[in-house]
């Protein structure tokens, strides 16, 4: 009860945070709208298209608040000492992560509210309702991940290496995952490379949900994704451990 | 401070659940209502029947050559073209499981509602543009075409008389070498003649017969025979063979043979319409209305008999036998045999189905006896059955077959692969009505309607020597009649002379279907006179009724009915005319006219 009491108390600190300074967060959620609209809708062609994109495209808007908010975040805080401080207080420290992520969970999804909407609204995309409640299910499941490699970014890399760092990792996810352009116009080599990518398989997955045009599948997907999630969780928990010490 | 978190959450939840409630979702398909846009014909408000012969109301959408849909109610976009067949039954396209193709059969089939038929031998040549055809869903005046191609049976044997090029066999060894060749060109099954101990007609023997059969199971291919007897159907039964294409006629059907047959689960088409053409008793002529639709090789061949072929051949013996076939469960089919003599194309498929009925098979058994079971028997793909993705071969019918089989000749409608069969562009074109019932009144020339005149007619267009003048004369009342001399000689088979309306135009057809009597006054040398109707190109004695004439004016009245083979939608001449006994007579007529 006091660890919930204490995350309660922390998730508040996070949004007061958010409110205070809302240009760290705010372009995190805007930024994958503003492209999907761009992209899915003005410039989108052929049929479908946009119904396609909103699959990719949910799964890059729960990728920046993930890898730049958390990433980046956990580095800034750490550098200036806040991290030491808070495990030398009575909260625990591990609530100091988990209101982290309920917060990005929360971004997260008000991201992808504003993608549905313009989908939705927009681009006349019409899915089933249970789909569309299945679809922001996976979107925001799909945060999981990313926030385990911000945490990454965040325990391993200094503040300005953290922001540098977290660009790349959160171009190279969306690009070469297949985020803003389909994977298969890439050639077979980038093809090759996106399996490797955690956002290239839970793209996959939001396409197989959303019944978006096309064959997919999921079984092979989802193990990838969980494997790929396990690997992260121990790699984070190293990177814990290191900075720790 | 923590209520700022709780505010947030419940915040959030709310927004995302009204956003997910708000998201578009896709147009509602509300059971049974399709929305259809690109489409090519809708047949709206048809009786669907199942076996049973229980009809509901559906709606069914072809495209592409196959049904696309059949649902309770079908919305139709622009561009598809609607069927009203509101009161109409829709049902499979007929197939035929015996024919021989040549000329227009293929044509001539389809405009009678057979859209597939299986050609029990017929020269080769066909085969691969057969193959090709019956695959394609693009718009056709054909059937499909499935066949044996050249069939297996020894020098000089049946087969052999037709005047083509046949590959006989003469041995067991030469079976493999036939069946080879005959996948090479393409045959869908193998189909031999056994007729052993017929005296002048050479047979394959029974061990030949047997290699052939044989060699056709080792390549996987059906082997079907024609047999005429009980005892060579007894022998090919034993030997394994798939189906018999006759029923024998021969001699009433035994214990044994049944039991041969039920146990090797052979199927039979027994060709009742030809076998009742050999023994003189068509079921009967009545589609009334399709006349216009039988091309000059259905006429010719529907019209021709038989030469003498033997005994063996009785209709009772035959509908008996196919009786007992069918009550013991052997698969029964439905083959015409066109186009022998006394059968057509098309045409001879409905007599077989009545004949199969009064055979014992109910309306509905008959039926499938030209769908689905010879769909099921000879392998013949996606038709048979009026189901979604099935081939669009589609009759529309008024009444149900499935309860009266004679319904399958009340054809309003033939679809093929998707598209309607222009059945219309093979009719007789349809003569103008006559403009007016009044023929002759001679009161002021001997004009008649419609480019029509009077003059004299007598038989020398025939070939006589019979003779006639005709002149207006004044009537005392005032007015004129036409006087008619007429002397009538021998000569001819059927001697006439008088007077006749006609034109110089022997193509000459005018409807005058909207009158029910021809009526006239007439007087003159007492005794018995003709009244001869002309309709179309016919040939030999027209239409004629006898009425008596005295010396006292008299006002004749006969019902067009009474004219035998007269088609009132074709009149092109009349006359009134004495003979055929030689005579001279004087004879005056006046207001000649058609009256309601």
């Amino acid at each position: 009860m006091r660890f919930f009491n204490t995350l309660v108390l922390e998730c508040s600190a996070e949004l007061l945070k958010i409110a205070r300074a809302p240009e760290y967060i705010v372009p995190t959620m805007v930024f994958p709208v503003a492209f999907y609209t761009l992209f899915g809708v003005v410039l989108s062609q052929g049929q479908g298209a946009s119904e396609y994109l909103l699959a990719t495209y949910g799964v890059f808007a729960v990728m920046g608040p993930a890898v730049f908010g958390f990433g980046v975040a956990v580095a800034n805080e750490r550098d200036k000492g806040w991290l030491d401080l808070k495990r030398a207080s009575p909260a625990p420290g591990v609530a100091y992560i988990a209101a982290k992520v309920v917060v990005t969970l929360l971004v997260a999804t008000i991201a992808l509210s504003l993608v549905y909407a313009v989908a939705g609204f927009g681009a006349d995309v019409a899915l089933p309702r249970m789909t569309w409640v299945l679809l922001l299910v996976t979107h925001v499941l799909a945060t999981l991940p990313f926030i385990l490699i911000g945490l990454v970014i965040g325990f391993s890399l200094s503040a300005n290496a953290a922001v540098a760092i977290a660009n790349i990792v959160f171009m190279g996810l969306a690009i070469l995952g297949g985020l803003w352009i389909p994977i298969s116009m890439y050639p077979s080599a980038m093809q090759t490379l996106a399996t490797v990518l955690p956002s290239f398989h839970l793209a996959e997955i939001a396409l197989f949900v959303s019944d978006a045009p096309g064959e997919h599948t999921l079984t092979n997907h989802v193990i990838a994704v969980i494997v790929m999630t396990v690997v992260l969780a121990f790699v984070t928990v190293a990177a814990w451990s290191r900075q720790s010490d | 401070m923590s209520r700022l978190f709780g505010i947030a959450v419940l915040g959030i939840v709310v927004y995302v659940t009204v956003l997910l409630s708000l998201l578009p979702t896709p147009v509602a398909e509300s059971a049974g209502q399709v929305a259809i846009s690109g489409s090519r014909i809708l047949i709206k408000d048809v009786y669907l029947a199942d076996s049973y012969g229980q009809r509901t109301t559906t709606s069914m959408l072809l495209r592409n050559g196959l049904i696309e849909l059949i649902a309770e109610s079908i919305d139709a976009s622009a561009d598809v073209q609607v069927i009203d067949a509101s009161g109409l039954t829709a049902v499979p396209g007929l197939i035929d499981s015996h024919t021989h193709t040549y000329g227009s059969a293929l044509e001539d089939a389809l405009r009678f509602g057979v859209t597939t038929t299986v050609d029990m031998f017929s020269p080769p040549t066909r085969l691969d543009s057969a193959r090709a055809a019956r695959d394609a869903l693009e718009p056709t005046v054909e059937a499909d075409l499935y066949s044996a191609g050249m069939l297996a049976t020894a020098e000089g044997g049946h087969g052999t008389q037709f005047g083509t090029v046949v590959d006989t066999l003469a041995e067991p060894a030469d079976a493999s070498t036939f069946v080879r060749d005959r996948m090479e060109e393409g045959s869908d099954f193998i189909k031999l003649v056994y007729m052993p101990g017929q005296s002048g007609l050479p047979s394959l023997d029974r061990d030949t017969a047997r290699a052939v059969i044989a060699a056709a199971h080792d390549n996987g291919l059906m082997a079907v025979a024609h047999i005429s007897t009980q005892r060579a159907a007894l022998d090919m039964v034993e030997d394994d063979i798939d189906g018999l294409v006759h029923i024998f006629a021969d001699e009433n059907i035994s214990d044994t043979f049944i039991e041969q047959a039920v146990t090797r689960d052979v199927f039979v088409i027994p060709t009742l319409a030809v076998i009742a053409a050999i023994d003189g008793r068509h079921n009967d002529r009545d589609q009334a209305g399709v006349e216009r639709l039988l091309s000059p090789m259905q006429q010719q061949t529907l019209g021709s008999a038989f030469a003498d072929v033997g005994s063996g051949f009785n209709l009772d013996i035959a509908l008996n036998n196919v009786r007992r076939l069918h009550a013991a469960g052997i698969r029964i089919l439905a083959g015409s045999d066109a186009p022998n003599p006394g059968t057509a194309h098309g045409y001879s498929l409905h007599e077989e189905l009545a004949l199969l009925v009064e055979a014992g098979l109910t309306a509905a058994e008959a039926m499938q006896s030209a769908s689905d079971l010879a769909v099921s028997t000879f392998n013949l793909g996606k038709r048979g059955t009026l189901a979604q993705g099935q081939r669009a071969d589609v009759l529309l019918l008024q009444g149900n077959p499935y309860q009266n089989i004679s319904a399958t000749r009340n054809i309003r409608y033939v679809i093929k692969n998707g598209y309607v069969v222009p059945r219309s562009e093979f009719e007789v074109e349809s003569a103008p009505a006559i403009s007016t019932g009044v023929l002759g009144t001679f009161d002021d020339d001997l004009t008649g309607p419609d480019g029509l005149t009077w003059d004299a007619t007598v038989d020398s267009i025939a070939g006589g020597n019979s003779t006639a003048i005709v002149q207006r004369v004044a009537r005392p009342g005032g007015g004129h009649a036409l006087a008619v001399s007429a002397a009538v000689k021998p000569g001819f088979a059927w001697p006439w002379a008088g007077a006749g309306l006609g034109s110089a135009d022997p193509d000459t057809a005018i409807d005058v279907s909207d009158y029910a009597n021809i009526v006239f006054d007439v007087k003159g040398t007492p005794g018995v006179y003709r009244f001869l109707l002309f309709s179309g190109m016919s040939a030999g004695a027209p239409p004629t009724r006898e009425f008596s004439v005295s010396s006292e004016w008299k006002t004749v009245r006969i019902p067009l009915t009474e004219f035998a083979g007269f088609r009132p939608e074709a009149f092109s001449m009349l006359g009134i005319v004495a003979g055929p006994a030689p005579n001279t007579v004087d004879f005056i007529i006046d207001e000649v006219r058609f009256e309601p």
